[in-house]
């Protein structure tokens, strides 16, 4: 028993330096490796408790896709532009740490204080071991007594999805086109997603649909459309 | 072994069911229709609200059934946050009619999208409503401002909505965060996320006079100030005028009420029904937020031009009023007025706060801006659509016969009951303030000159959409006697 | 705890990772010299017989090179990042069973590094981590063009896992398990279809799976004609540029490595692993994974590289909706009793 406390407190140490990295670090980049340091030790620490699942899915869940998502903002973002991570007028920090400060002796007092009850639930692991393990038995769960959060999820995610197709989906082509050859940025390298950096109302009118690019240091010309471009349409749709 | 599913009993989630089968018709029709004939979707979405509606009487909420092991709850306090929900998304798609097909908005506004979200929004709110246990409330209440802040950035080529929505959403996920922390903490302490479970842990260890432990006091701040950020209360109100001044017109008709409903309905599940035992405590945090947030509110009210954001911070203060009936709470008797008289102010608040954002899109439809010049002279040029803003106006202010001036009476009436004399009188106060602001509206559409281009514009639904909110003001008012005692039963749910 | 086991595990684990860092090397060999063959060349054959000593030629010259950092580098960054590519590429094949046990000295020893109930999970989750040794690589070489290869690896990636991760579903659904040990124990069953016997490999419950694993593993591994991010012709090797000398050979191990791995994966998944005509045994599961590794090579000499919208709209329009009908399907199967074993 000892040896798994003490890796415990090795796991947990090593997740809290991480974390505490993540608020340090300048780079936003380096936060968000210090973030993935701290979620693997966490994923690790499920694993003592013999949460082989629960570890899984957090790390292809939360290292694998969403800081990979926030890395890839990061490197779309153009580093000059991020804000300032340690400024604010000196009163506005102080405060933020005194009521930071107020929070962690509150939650200390709560931990150092705290008295956990409630019965142990059905699950005892002889129970998870007889269903054929803890992948089994959650599913078990999932699917009976959380049959209604588990499709209210469903629905929560939908309707996100439905917002943020709307929101990133390009425009027209007709309209993409506009904006364009007013931008003269494409992402990746690649003929179809236009980079809008910049509020498209803020931006010159276009000169009578002629492609030139203006100055500045992103002037990438690109084609018209992906047929331009080359020969082939994409995968999936027809040819216009 | 064979899994058991569970059997749910279907019939008492017809009205959220109904909701969710018109989200897919539009969602399916969107694929199907092209762009240009999609303008009857919105007829379709306001049939299915309509269907859902009428689909509440079919169940019988008194007797305050549940399934799915009681994490979904038939009973009163549902049927009237569903009731508000429906009508308030009923009127803001009325006022929304035109605009979205419009063209105000640069670049235009995708209208499938737009209702299916909307309706999202709605869903969520009765979930949370409806809902048995804290996953329930969490996932409603994030269905339904989920789908808001994605309506606030819907004129995307604006960069003030997108602005909006950017705080809104930003802040929003921090609420979420610190909100599902105190869940923890519940669950920790109490080995529950069932709200009755909880009550009764509770109960257990708050007994004699011993001080409350500090990890309850944790989670009872964690959950408020997530909760308090949901319905925008001072100092978690930063999201709020940002928001309501860069969202479109309806939308921010739209949510200045029903995620405030969710976001209540959720405080009154959880302090009210899960934490009771632990009301000595958060009474008086309750009560100061109010208060503050009344106070806050309707002064800085005083100092907008922009009509939008004008109403923004008159919701804030709107917020101090229903936080101030909940802080009426005593005790879970049927004679307790408290989360009756919040529900009604909430069901009033939509009739007062979606018609005033309505008058403003009707404004905006014909070429003017949102400011309080663009309502010079309103009466000379439109008297019916000058006599519905000051109708809303002096609803919102309190003034009787109207249905504002009975929410803030039956407010008052329940404060009194509890001993709150002090914030009583604070409503009194505050709204004799808010009067300055209010009726400055009124006063620039009578006695200014017009001044301006005028477009004129055809707008059939949003027209007797502002009919409806405007008689509903005086007939609501009138007669309010129903409605309330519909609300007061929200007692016998939570016992 | 049980100490003993943990050290066999772990001096399997080291067994194993020295095994596939040989083969790697070879499997360069055997990539330059099948190109060679398809584009009617001769490959390298000087170094030793038939050339086999140069693998270990091309080690000793990437060691002896100058390792550089360009100085506008993210230094921390750029040092460990191909490290980490390098390090978790060989995890994934802890979990393939290389048999079921043996009795050595006297001890009953399991030819699988572990068995556990996630392994098929934790295939994927390894390789989701993978892909940081190439974004944080690509980032921190502060060059445009590995900031593309890196910004592209990454959408690819994300991409194509999901198409991986989904294919696989259809099999957890008819095994029950997630375990590979399990998996490979249903498909040593016999499967009697009118009289004729055959072994229940996935690869004939599954076929569409098994087509969408084969294209989401190549793409997942980078490799052409998926091998975008580090497309020659438009991007200059992109998150790999300004790498050289021996933190270069990390990545290029780091490929192979994925790829011997995948096609262990595959070949326990799909066709049996160890199960086999007249004796099983480890001998299959290597002429299987064998299979796999041609492919890999003949996709190559073949196939011109896609084009970076053909690649996302392959993964999302034709692959993520073909996963899901195939694992509709199979549930439905599964339910009604015909698939049930």
């Amino acid at each position: 028993m000892a040896i798994e406390v003490l890796i415990f407190y090795l796991l947990a140490g090593v997740a809290i330096a991480a974390a505490a990295g993540v608020v340090l670090a300048r780079n936003p980049v380096h936060s968000a490796v210090s973030l993935v340091l701290s979620f693997i030790n966490v994923a690790a620490i499920y694993v003592v408790l013999r949460a082989e699942f629960l570890a899984v899915a957090q790390i292809i869940v939360y290292t694998g896709a969403i800081i990979v998502l926030v890395l890839f903002v990061l490197m779309l973002v153009q580093q000059q532009d991020l804000p300032e991570f340690h400024g604010g007028r000196p009163l506005r920090r102080a405060v933020g740490f005194l009521l930071g400060l107020a929070l962690l002796a509150e939650v200390a007092a709560a931990i150092l204080t705290r008295s956990l009850r409630g019965a142990p639930g059905s699950w005892t692991p002889e129970a998870v071991a007889a269903v054929g393990g803890n992948i089994q038995a959650i599913g078990r769960e999932l699917y009976s007594a959380y049959m209604l959060p588990i499709q209210a999820t469903a629905l929560l995610l939908l309707a996100a999805t439905i917002g943020a197709l709307f929101l990133a989906r390009p425009e027209l082509v007709e309209e993409r086109l506009a904006v364009a050859r007013r931008l003269f940025t494409i992402s990746l390298a690649h003929p179809r997603g236009v980079d809008t950096l910049q509020p498209v109302a803020e931006l010159p009118a276009p000169q009578d649909g002629q492609l030139k690019p203006a100055g500045g240091d992103r002037s990438l010309v690109m084609a018209r459309t992906a047929e331009e471009f080359t020969e082939q349409p994409a995968w999936g749709e027809s040819r216009r | 072994m064979p899994v058991q599913l569970v059997a749910p009993d279907w019939s008492l989630l017809v009205p959220p069911l109904v909701v969710l089968g018109t989200i897919l018709v539009l969602l399916a029709a969107d694929l199907v229709l092209p762009r240009e004939r999609q303008a009857g979707l919105t007829v379709v979405a306001l049939l299915g609200l309509a269907v859902s509606l009428v689909s509440l009487l079919a169940i019988d909420w008194t007797a305050g059934a549940s399934t799915f092991g009681g994490m979904y709850r038939a009973d009163s306090f549902s049927l009237f946050v569903s009731l508000v929900a429906l009508v308030a998304g009923i009127l803001s798609i009325l006022v929304s009619a035109g605009y979205v097909e419009s063209g105000i908005e640069p670049g235009g506004m995708a209208l499938a999208e737009y209702l299916s979200l909307l309706l999202f929004s709605v869903l969520g709110t009765m979930l949370v409503g409806a809902a048995g246990d804290l996953l329930m409330i969490f996932l409603g209440i994030e269905m339904s401002s989920l789908a808001v802040y994605a309506l606030t950035a819907f004129a995307r080529r604006r960069l003030t909505s997108i602005e909006g929505a950017l705080k809104y959403f930003l802040l929003g996920a921090f609420a979420t965060a610190i909100f599902l922390y105190g869940i923890a903490w519940v669950y920790g302490l109490t080995g529950s996320i069932m709200l009755d479970d909880i009550a009764g842990a509770l109960r257990d260890i708050v007994q004699g006079d011993a001080p409350v432990e500090a990890s309850l006091l944790l989670a009872l701040l964690l959950l408020a100030v997530g909760l308090g950020f949901k319905v925008a209360a001072v100092p978690f109100h930063m999201w709020t005028p940002d928001a309501y001044q860069g969202a479109p017109t309806p939308v921010s008709a739209y949510m200045s009420v029903v995620p405030k409903v969710a976001g209540f309905a959720a405080m009154a599940r959880v302090l009210v029904q899960g934490l009771s035992p632990l009301s000595e405590q958060w009474l008086l945090l309750i009560a100061i937020l109010a208060f503050i947030t009344m106070v806050y509110g309707n002064v800085v009210a005083i100092a907008q031009r922009d009509v939008k954001r004008m109403l923004g911070y008159s919701s804030i203060g709107h917020t101090g009023y229903m936080l101030a009936g909940l802080a009426a709470f005593t005790s879970l008797q049927p004679g307790d007025r408290s989360v009756g008289s919040m529900l009604f102010y909430l069901f009033a608040y939509a009739f007062m706060n979606i018609g005033a954002f309505g008058v403003v899109a009707w404004l905006q439809e014909r070429g003017q801006g949102v400011d309080l010049e663009d309502f010079q002279g309103l009466a000379a040029r439109s008297p019916l659509a000058a006599i519905a803003m000051t109708i809303f106006m002096l609803s919102l202010m309190g003034m009787p016969p109207l249905i504002g001036f009975y929410a803030k009476y039956y407010v008052i009436l329940a404060l009194i009951e509890a001993g709150l004399l002090w914030l009583a009188v604070a409503i009194v106060i505050m709204s004799a303030v808010s009067a300055f602001f209010y009726l400055r509206v009124v006063a620039v559409m009578y006695f200014n000159e017009p001044a301006g281009a005028w477009q004129p514009a055809r707008t059939p639904l949003l027209g007797a959409g502002l009919a409806v909110m405007a008689l509903g003001n005086l007939a609501l008012g009138l007669f309010s006697g129903p409605v309330l005692d519909l609300a007061q039963r929200w007692a016998l749910a939570f016992a | 705890m049980d100490w003993e086991a943990l050290i066999v595990s772990y001096l399997l684990g080291f067994v194993l990772l020295n095994i596939l860092l040989v083969l790697m090397a070879y499997m360069t060999w055997f990539e330059r010299r099948l190109v060679a063959f398809f584009q009617d060349r001769i490959g390298p054959n000087r170094t030793g017989p038939f050339g086999l000593l140069q693998p270990i030629a091309d080690g000793v010259k990437l060691i002896s090179k100058e390792d550089i950092v360009p100085a506008n580098a993210d230094r921390l960054i750029f040092l460990v990042a191909p490290l980490l590519s390098f390090v978790l590429a060989p995890l994934g094949a802890l979990v393939v069973p290389f048999g079921d046990s043996i009795t050595l000295f006297g001890r009953q020893i399991n030819l699988y590094v572990i068995d556990i109930n996630v392994a098929t999970l934790y295939f994927l989750a390894v390789g989701s981590m993978g892909v940081y040794g190439i974004i944080l690589g690509g980032y921190a070489s502060g060059n445009r063009y590995s900031l593309l290869g890196a910004l592209r690896s990454t959408a690819q990636v994300i991409s194509y896992e999901l198409v991986l991760g989904l294919s696989l579903v259809g099999i957890f659904i008819l095994t029950g398990s997630l375990s590979l040990v399990e998996i490979l124990r249903a498909q040593q069953r016999t499967l009697i279809l009118g009289g004729l016997e055959l072994p229940n490999w996935f690869i004939l419950s599954q076929p569409l799976a098994f087509v969408l694993f084969l294209i989401a593993a190549v793409a997942e591994t980078n490799r052409a004609p998926f091998d975008l991010p580090e497309a020659e012709t438009e991007l200059i090797a992109g998150y790999f540029t300004e790498y050289s000398g021996f933190r270069f050979s990390f990545y290029f191990l780091a490929e192979y490595i994925n790829m011997i791995v995948v096609s262990l994966i595959a070949a326990t998944l799909f066709l049996g692993g160890i199960d086999g005509p007249f004796i099983d045994g480890i001998w299959w599961l290597v002429a299987k994974a064998f299979i796999f590794l041609f492919f890999y090579v003949w996709l190559r000499a073949t196939l011109p590289r896609f084009r970076y919208d053909q690649l996302m709209g392959l993964a999302w329009k034709v692959l993520l909706p073909l996963a899901l009908i195939n694992i509709g399907v199979t549930g439905l199967v599964r339910l009604w009793g015909i698939g049930a074993l």
